[in-house]
């Protein structure tokens, strides 16, 4: 109890709370932008938590992940134009609604269900985090070298569409992680003799640039259109009604979405997708979906922010990301001399349960910061993309500079920019390469550690049982492309 | 810009045996079995093995395509949105945070179709707030220039 009032106050101190809003804000508008996703907000917000105490820095995140995601409903609905790819699982129906004349009704009901997902999430991550962290206190460095492998198998092979070019991705990011200074050994790798890349590649500079410059590249490409945006009526009018008819789409998509989100790898966009699927097969009118019906909006909505939260399981108790924003995350926390994993739950349990705090405090603030956004969406989603590029890649300059003062890093993420660009043009996925990048050192230190200590056993990886267990659901995830290949029967299609 | 399978997958092993052989230098940990070449040297043979997987179940289409969009102006436009970077780089030591911060913002809004004024506007607007928070709230060393000189 007392862990939690220590928590309390680390959370309601008024700069923190600013911080909290400031980051909302900045999320929910992020996200209303088409093309901004919530990764790249929480990319550009980086360099400035970089100053921050970690407490506020990462409240800042959650907060902005969690308005970016809802937020990304918004031009999906008005604009059939999904602001985050986690809004395209139900973007059909939302815009079908506001066809209908019922803007309101879709934008109201993806804020009640994202906030509502969140909510559920935080709590099931509050009750499931330090159980799962007591039990994780006797992992070792064979386990943790498992657990890191299948956050990176199941991002490469299960979350991306084509698992050879998930794996090239992954391989991508692993050899980045490997450049610098080797950790045991004392060994400069492939700094082709530059003091800058001594240190390795600096993770902020490289994650700026694969997932934001690549984005601006592409919409600074494109011809801009002028979008026509309907009138938005009351926004909670019939709002309580529905929700109340459509509560077990509401706790199915929180807890599915949870669960989804806790899964190493995976992430909202997953979620929104099973949800969406689950709500549809489990409905007694599945011929409307996709036509403005409501049940898959508020299913695949709640798993959406429910999966942002059950992200941060994995990622605090055992130190593997969940998704991509979570794999920033523990950027930021290595950066702040704070290691994620079950320590950290012993070490400092109030600042784990003030990000539980903050987390809760951000889905809170989605009904009245939605609100808004709702009201002005209207105006923002007319700002140009002329406008909009130059000042967010601004914004991406400033922030490689600021993490190490020098003109390297803005290199760095013009570098990854480009690499980004070209994976996305390719349909390469970049998020297994960031993950990459981040587990890659801990990968490497843990798998070398543990055949230090056995003299070259390779069995020390099979010996304990819950390291055998791990090891059988990593291979299960690497077959998992040939049992698909050898179900569908078309080789190139299912593996390409 | 879109690449033929096959020819991602051979940049895949190109890669692969690029980074082996970058290994080679790499000294021994004393009495170890494992040093720092190892990890590496598994990336590099995974890449060769998943890029020859690439080229195997590749299907045939020319090398490189340029979508729609790239094969018009637009073209021209993200090229010379990451020249604006580079111009960034080389010039921001000289020229100081604020006005090669200016210059890059305007720019950019003027090619992408914004209005002289306005971006104008906008340009001073963004350059001024990120030096606010990155130069004075945070305290970082922004290129250092005449306008900053005078600003002291």
């Amino acid at each position: 109890m007392s862990v939690i009032l220590e928590a309390l106050q680390l959370v309601l101190k008024p700069d923190v709370l600013l911080t909290i809003l400031g980051a909302a804000a900045v999320g929910i508008t992020i996200g209303a932008i088409p093309g901004l996703t919530a990764v790249m907000g929480v990319a550009l917000l980086i360099p400035i938590t970089f100053f921050m105490d970690p407490v506020p820095a990462i409240s800042a995140i959650a907060a902005l992940a969690a308005m970016a995601i809802f937020a990304g409903d918004i031009p999906g609905a008005l604009l059939r134009i999904p602001g985050t790819p986690a809004s395209a699982a139900y973007v059909d129906d939302a815009h079908q609604m506001v066809l209908n004349g019922k803007p309101e009704r879709a934008l109201a009901l993806s804020m009640a269900s994202a906030c509502f997902g969140g909510v559920l999430g935080v709590i099931l991550l509050m009750i499931a985090a330090p159980i799962l962290a007591k039990f994780a206190t006797n992992f070792s460095s064979v386990e943790y070298f498992w657990l890191a492998l299948l956050g990176l198998s199941c991002a490469a092979i299960v979350s991306a569409s084509s698992p050879l070019k998930g794996l090239i991705s992954l391989l991508f990011g692993l050899w980045v992680a490997s450049i610098g200074i080797d950790e045991v050994a004392g060994q400069p790798r492939f700094t082709f003799g530059n003091v800058e890349l001594m240190g390795g590649v600096s993770f902020i500079p490289a994650m700026i640039g694969m997932f934001a410059v690549s984005v601006l590249v592409r919409n600074f490409s494109l011809p801009h259109e002028a979008r026509a945006t309907p009138t938005i009526g009351p926004i909670f009018q019939g709002l309580w009604t529905t929700l109340k008819y459509r509560w077990k789409n509401l706790f199915r998509g929180g807890l599915f979405g949870t669960v989804i989100g806790a899964l190493p790898g995976a992430g909202a966009d997953i979620a929104a997708w099973v949800g969406y699927a689950i709500a549809k097969r489990q409905s007694k009118e599945s011929e409307k979906f996709g036509s403005g019906h409501d049940e898959g909006l508020i299913e695949a909505g709640a798993s959406n922010n429910g999966a942002l939260s059950g992200a941060w399981v994995p990622t605090l108790v055992f130190g593997i990301p969940g998704d991509s924003i979570t794999a920033i995350v523990i950027g930021v926390l290595y950066l702040k001399g704070l290691e994620p994993g079950p320590i950290i739950f012993v070490k400092t349990p109030e600042l784990v349960y003030a990000i539980f705090i903050a987390f809760l405090i951000a889905n809170l603030l989605l009904i009245p910061l939605g609100w808004l956004i709702i009201r002005f969406s209207r105006h923002i989603l007319r700002v140009p993309q002329a406008y909009i590029v130059p000042i967010v890649l601004s914004c991406c300059i400033v922030g490689s500079f600021a993490i190490n003062n020098t003109l390297f890093g803005v290199g760095i993420m013009l570098v990854f920019g480009l690499v980004g660009w070209i994976f996305e043009e390719n349909n390469i996925p970049v998020a297994p390469a960031i993950l990459g990048i981040v587990l890659g050192g801990a990968l490497e230190f843990n798998f070398v550690t543990s055949m230090l200590k056995s003299d070259g056993n390779l069995l020390v990886f099979v010996e304990r049982p819950i390291g055998l267990i791990l090891s059988l659901c990593v291979v299960a995830i690497w077959l998992f492309p040939l049992v698909k290949l050898s179900k569908s029967g078309k080789s190139r299609e299912a593996l390409s | 810009m879109k690449l033929n399978d096959r020819f991602i997958g051979s940049l895949t092993i190109l890669g692969g045996i690029l980074i082996f052989s970058g290994t080679f230098g790499f000294r021994e940990i004393p009495g170890q079995q494992y040093g720092s070449e190892f990890f590496p040297r598994i990336i590099s043979c995974f890449l060769i093995l998943i890029g020859s997987a690439q080229i195997y179940y590749a299907q045939s289409a020319p090398l490189i395509v340029l979508p729609e969009w790239m094969t018009r102006v637009a073209t021209l436009k993200a090229a010379f949105l990451l020249f604006m970077i580079l111009s960034w780089i080389a010039f921001a030591p000289v020229l100081g945070f604020f006005i090669s911060t200016f210059c890059l913002v305007f720019i950019l809004t003027l090619v992408g179709g914004g209005k002289a004024v306005t971006s104008l506007i906008v340009s001073a607007f963004a350059t001024t707030i990120l030096y606010f928070i990155f130069g004075t709230l945070l305290h970082v060393p922004l290129p250092f220039g005449y306008i900053e000189g005078m600003l002291i």
